[in-house]
């Protein structure tokens, strides 16, 4: 059975990109066949986060008008076996693409992939709605911010009102230092507030800014950030994985996922 | 209540915590945080009409409950004189 999941957030530069890219990328270290589609059209972002921005001749719009062959348009990540791209246009705008366009897309990859990861644009308007048309299920990304957490609250109303059952909360760039002297909201805050469901959280890491500017993603890596986002994978696809201890000090921790790795 | 609140530093997480609340609860009614401070001065003044309320050390807490089968319900916490 595969799944149409949508990333989404509400508030910009909470990480939705990269953590598509990271999900996209732990996915396929499990061995699930998965593709990544940049909804975000005129900002796409995802080719350059996954260092695939090269390899670009074909885009979402090109498939949905016709232009090309969505086999043609589906950049294969060559250090995956099972992971595919589905770039967006950057000359074009929203309206370029409806809904009802989106969904038959999205349903048409469906027998070819285990997931279908839909990285949402910001904002609640056209491209919201059409990245939205098509999912199952939806990974709502926030950091501990009011901002981004009252965004966050009105993105899983806006969902459920879609009708989207499953609905997963994604909290991103925790700093543990500012957690314990009560500088920031823990992720026990941010549950309790938006009353909904946790498929993982992600440390504020150095790793991630290095990782973006090589164009690697670092899920599954031997960074806690990267180990973060395998966590979110095993439970997307429906492990039961314990959250991580963030507060350990990170070379304690390096140490243990050291030791797992060379078995 | 605010006197006390005001010799205890709080840290600005759960300043925060407490902001987010109020913001969220009154965009899920698609109220404003006024309109809340308004149904909470009334809930006091009908109460009033019947019990006999501490007014110095009164809290009314507004919130949402998700749980299934109940919808969404008001949660009203009342301090009574003596009890």
């Amino acid at each position: 059975m595969s799944e149409v999941i949508v990333v989404t957030s509400g508030k910009g530069g909470v990480g939705k990109t990269t953590a598509t890219a990271n999900i996209g990328t732990g996915l396929a270290k499990l061995n699930k066949k998965v593709v990544m589609i940049d909804t975000d059209i005129g900002l796409r972002n995802l080719d350059v986060v996954m260092g695939l921005e090269n390899r670009i001749v074909y885009n979402l719009v090109d498939v949905i008008e016709g232009n090309c062959r969505r086999k043609q348009a589906l950049i294969k990540d060559k250090r995956y076996p099972n992971l595919y791209l589905l770039p967006s246009a950057q000359t074009r705008d929203k309206t370029a693409v409806t809904p009802e366009q989106m969904k038959k897309l999205t349903d048409d990859l469906r027998e070819y992939f285990d997931y279908i990861l839909l990285d949402c644009p910001a904002g609640i308007e056209q491209g919201f709605k059409n990245a939205i048309a098509g999912a199952d299920r939806a990974i709502v990304v926030t950091t501990p911010e009011v901002s981004a957490i009252r965004d966050a609250d009105r993105i899983i109303g806006l969902l459920e009102a879609n009708d989207i059952k499953k609905i997963e909360l994604l909290i991103n760039r925790l700093r543990m230092d500012m957690i314990r002297r009560g500088d920031m909201m823990s992720v026990d805050d941010v549950v309790e507030i938006l009353a909904a469901n946790l498929v993982g959280a992600v440390p504020d890491d150095e790793s991630v800014v290095i990782s973006t500017n090589q164009g690697e993603p670092l899920a599954g890596d031997d960074t806690r950030a990267g180990q973060a986002f395998l966590n979110i994978c095993r439970r997307i696809t429906g492990e039961s994985v314990p959250l991580m201890d963030l507060s350990r000090p990170e070379s304690f921790f390096s140490r243990v996922s050291g030791l797992f790795r060379k078995n | 209540m605010k006197s006390i609140q005001v010799f205890l530093k709080k840290n600005s997480g759960s300043i925060a915590r407490e902001r987010l609340k109020g913001v969220v609860l009154a965009d899920r009614l698609s109220c404003s945080p006024e309109t809340t401070d308004r149904i909470k001065r009334d809930i006091t003044q009908v109460l009033s009409k019947y019990v006999e309320l501490d007014q110095t050390n009164i809290k009314i807490q507004l919130d949402i409950s998700r749980e299934a089968g109940q919808g969404e319900e008001y949660v009203k916490t009342i301090q009574i004189k003596g009890l």
